[in-house]
């Protein structure tokens, strides 16, 4: 029995930014492309992945829990370190005993996700396999890739039994020629931009090894392929590499979407397979090259042997797909890529920064004013209506003395805000001149003081300083420093 | 069904601050002016000593008002009142009528003869966006980001289901904040003193359709207090008290697609049958309410579960002048949470101030003729939690 696809299944997002539109803002254009495909604010790689599985399976009517791999390709995945095919898996509800792997590094992560999932099944070990290639790519705002760069995803159920195409074989080329690329903490992909040179060197070269390797290893000639389906960066690149392979513009008329959603990365000839999969004629033969810059490219041949069948009312073909779109003009797709960005308001509250209350008690905290009791003389600090010894409400307003002796103190080894390094004396102080119950003492951090250095009954003074920081404002305040006397 | 039917408790004293964005008090300055004002209103005095125990009302935590919690302290540190027990209490906008509920229930149990209950709230000391009612998240929906819901929204959802039900118009939510702002301009502690037209009302700013800026009560800061002591006692500090004839509770669920109805508010209608059953009385006694206008379309429907009006004729009923001030049955003369303010905490205790005025003849130029039986009622959550109380000019 042949390994082939079983099911397939593509998602593009709604949105589509025209080039005239990106052109108002910086000019310039992508050769081929007219409009690209835009992700809303609340879609992402993982989001379009899940998609193009559900798609996937309603298309396929193949169920989740038959799935035995999960292989997922990205090159903007929101993450280095956390895995993008765990999430889909989860949320597909592909079993938790389903063999998983991220793929990336290039943007022909896809077709050598492809490749393994082939091989897994060739082996036997998994009956059935699910293959996504998602991308949404970003370039910087005016970059020349701004035209290009688009958002896609599609994926492919592979197997043995009743496929759809089968796998005849693949031949592969590595090329380490860079045209574009992103590290890691970057936003957004680069792209060394001179494309005379990267027609000498890079796509054409590469994806050419490539299809030239597979025909001669396959013995197949350039006109046996009916349609053929390459890496489109661009709407004009793939009929130029088409050319050089020596297979005609018509065979590109069905898998050639950039010119009306751009390149979409690792979705890019997925996207393109299964819309020539869509219009797949029995006995076809489909020639597909990927390509990833720094990488090369990976070529294999499919053999069409029946079309997918067509339940009407459920399937999602990419024609409809491509049908469904709305235009952005570039400030909403400025907002939806959040390459236009407003922080966050209000600022999350700050137990600190509450401003009117930090304007009520600055009299205090800053100025050091207390309250003297009338009646029985007791020092309130900070200010309150009755006194705290004797519930008198007539006061004085006086300075509060700057100098105490310690009545008790610790020491902070963990402390519940960093980053204020450890230890942290912290002490009460009886200050001097008062005699009360209750009024009279305060508590404060203290500072330029050794532990070893602390006793009861020591003198200490209030001295002003920052108390931290929040919100990017400065807690000015009081610390307590133990009393140096001068030598003589 | 509460198994106890007579409390025996009587207010004795009740006095508030004018809510507002009151900026230059603090949390404690507001719990000592309601706390002096009350002291003021009880006719033949009161030895502050008389107090033995006290509840403190305050919704919001201690991080909007730069403290680490809120606690009894709250209460007995500003008022130099420890070491007298202190309970605080929380229940979304029900906090204020709970707190005197509970004090009700420690006099009625005879555990203690004359009690405080302070509510206060600072709403204003964050801006009004980050309040409690601008950041309501998860009691809405499990998805939504922390900032994605509000009060508004959630209480739009039951106006926009009345009005496709009852073909209830927004006008007639817009007739509520008319009312309730002539009313809050004879109120001298009312925050916002102005009359709004109908026009005004129906052009100002959508918050969260169909609500607009004057279909929703401010943010403001403010503090009331009551004293309560037994109903046998109560003729030692004045001549007119109020009688606490009866008090009901009820809870809904929190998320709102798990509730019964958008159409009412099922936990005021069991709220007002066990207040209405404690006090022997039914809606057609009740001589004025203040209800829990948080948004006018609340107000509207609240008339309907309160059993003033019919089902789904709230609207007809503000048409022929029900809840005015000269109609038959008064609603809000205060100036209600719109006019007056609803600093959360404080709102249930300033509802039974303005009962306070209106049924010893006091209200001045709102006065309500011959009022003799008075109704509070106050919602929580989106209707999480309602509460009702009923007070007498006479004993029950």
């Amino acid at each position: 029995m042949a390994t082939g696809i079983v099911g397939f299944g593509a998602y593009i997002p709604k949105y589509r930014i025209r080039k005239e539109d990106i052109a108002r803002a910086w000019g310039g254009g992508a050769a081929g492309v007219a409009e690209k495909s835009v992700a809303d604010a609340d879609e992402d790689t993982i989001t379009m992945a899940v998609e193009a599985g559900q798609i996937t399976f309603t298309n396929a009517r193949i169920e989740p829990s038959a799935i035995g791999a999960l292989y997922v390709a990205s090159v903007s995945s929101p993450y280095i370190h956390n895995s993008m095919a765990a999430i889909i898996a989860q949320v597909l509800k592909i079993p938790a005993s389903a063999s998983l792997a991220d793929f990336g590094g290039s943007t022909k992560a896809s077709t050598e996700a492809m490749q393994a999932c082939i091989d897994l099944i060739e082996s036997g070990r998994v009956s059935l396999g699910m293959v996504i290639g998602t991308d949404s790519l970003l370039a910087r705002p005016g970059d020349p890739l701004e035209h290009s760069l688009g958002v896609g995803s599609a994926a492919f159920i592979l197997g043995k039994e009743d496929v759809i195409a089968e796998w005849e074989g693949s031949h592969s080329h590595v090329s380490t020629f860079v045209h574009t690329w992103r590290s890691d903490g970057d936003r957004f992909v680069r792209e060394y931009n001179d494309p005379r040179l990267d027609r000498a060197f890079g796509y054409p070269r590469s994806i050419t090894m490539a299809a030239n390797g597979l025909m001669e290893k396959l013995g197949i000639k350039a006109s046996e392929f009916n349609q053929v389906v390459l890496h489109q960066p661009d709407g004009q690149l793939p009929l130029v590499a088409a050319k050089e392979i020596g297979v005609a513009p018509q065979t590109l008329a069905r898998s050639n979407l950039a010119p009306r959603i751009g390149d979409a990365g690792c979705g890019s000839v997925l996207i393109g397979l299964a819309s020539a999969l869509d219009g797949g004629m029995p006995s076809e033969r489909i020639l597909i090259v990927s390509y990833g810059s720094g990488a090369g490219s990976d070529a294999f041949s499919l053999k069409v042997v029946r079309q997918q069948d067509l339940n009407k009312d459920t399937m999602v073909p990419v024609s409809r797909l491509l049908e469904t779109k709305e235009y952005v003009d570039y400030i909403k797709y400025g907002k939806l890529t959040g390459i236009l960005r407003a922080e966050a308001m209000p600022d999350p509250i700050s137990s600190y920064v509450t401003q009117p209350g930090w304007e009520r008690d600055k009299r205090y905290t800053l100025g050091l004013h207390a309250s003297r009791c009338r009646k029985c003389g007791s020092l309130n600090f900070p200010k309150r209506h009755y006194c705290i010894d004797c519930r008198g409400q007539e006061f004085e307003e006086v300075s509060l003395p700057r100098r105490g002796k310690i009545i008790s103190f610790n020491i902070q080894q963990v402390v519940s805000v960093s980053p204020e390094e450890a230890p942290i004396p912290v002490c009460t102080a009886r200050m001097d001149g008062t005699e009360s119950e209750r009024g009279g003492k305060i508590s404060a951090m203290m500072t330029d003081t050794k532990p070893d250095e602390l006793d009861i009954g020591l003198p200490v003074e209030l001295i002003f300083r920052r108390c931290g920081q929040e919100l990017g404002l400065v807690k000015y305040g009081y610390k307590f420093r133990l009393v140096k006397e001068r030598e003589e | 069904m509460a198994l106890k039917r007579r409390l025996g408790v009587a207010v004795v004293g009740a006095g508030m601050i004018r809510f507002g964005e009151l900026f230059d008090s603090s949390y404690e300055d507001m719990v000592v002016g309601a706390y002096k004002n009350c002291l003021k209103s009880v006719d033949k005095g009161i030895d502050e000593n008389d107090i033995q125990a006290a509840w403190l009302g305050t919704c919001a935590p201690g991080a909007y008002i730069r403290s680490e919690s809120i606690t009894g302290a709250g209460l007995a540190d500003p008022l130099g009142f420890f070491p007298r027990p202190v309970t605080r209490i929380e229940n979304a906008c029900c906090t204020g009528s709970d707190s005197v509920r509970n004090a009700a229930f420690a006099v009625a149990a005879g555990i203690y003869d004359t009690v405080l209950v302070v509510g206060s709230e600072k709403m204003r000391d964050i801006s009004s966006r980050e309040s409690v009612v601008g950041q309501i998240s998860r009691v809405q929906h499990l998805w939504w980001h922390p900032r994605g819901s509000s009060a508004p929204q959630g209480f739009g959802a039951l106006a926009t289901a009345h009005m496709h039900q009852y073909g209830t118009k927004k006008e007639h939510f817009a007739m509520v904040a008319v009312k309730n702002h002539h009313n809050g301009s004879l109120n001298p502690h009312s925050y916002f003193r102005n009359e709004v037209t109908l026009e005004k009302v129906m052009a100002a700013p959508i918050v969260s359709w169909p609500l607009g800026l004057y279909d929703c009560c401010p943010t403001t800061d403010g503090a009331a207090a009551v004293i309560l002591t037994r109903e046998d006692r109560a003729k030692e500090y004045t001549d007119s008290p109020l009688y606490y004839w009866g008090t009901g509770l009820a809870t809904e669920p929190n998320y709102r697609h798990l509730k019964k109805s958008l159409l009412e508010f099922p936990a005021t209608v069991a709220a007002a049958k066990e207040a209405y059953g404690m006090a022997l009385i039914g809606p057609q006694d009740v001589d004025l309410a203040e209800l829990h206008d948080c948004f006018t379309s609340t107000e509207l429907i609240t008339w309907e579960d309160l059993g003033f009006c019919k089902k789904g004729y709230g609207g007809s009923w503000i048409e022929d002048g029900g809840p005015m001030l000269d109609g038959e049955k008064p609603c809000n003369t205060s100036g209600g949470l719109k006019a007056k303010g609803h600093p959360i905490g404080a709102t249930g205790v300033a509802q039974i101030c303005e009962l306070w005025e209106q049924l010893r003849d006091s209200a001045g130029a709102r006065q309500v003729k011959g009022a003799t039986i008075g109704l509070t009622h106050n919602l929580g959550g989106i209707g999480t939690v309602v509460l009702v109380n009923i007070f007498g000019r006479e004993p029950r």
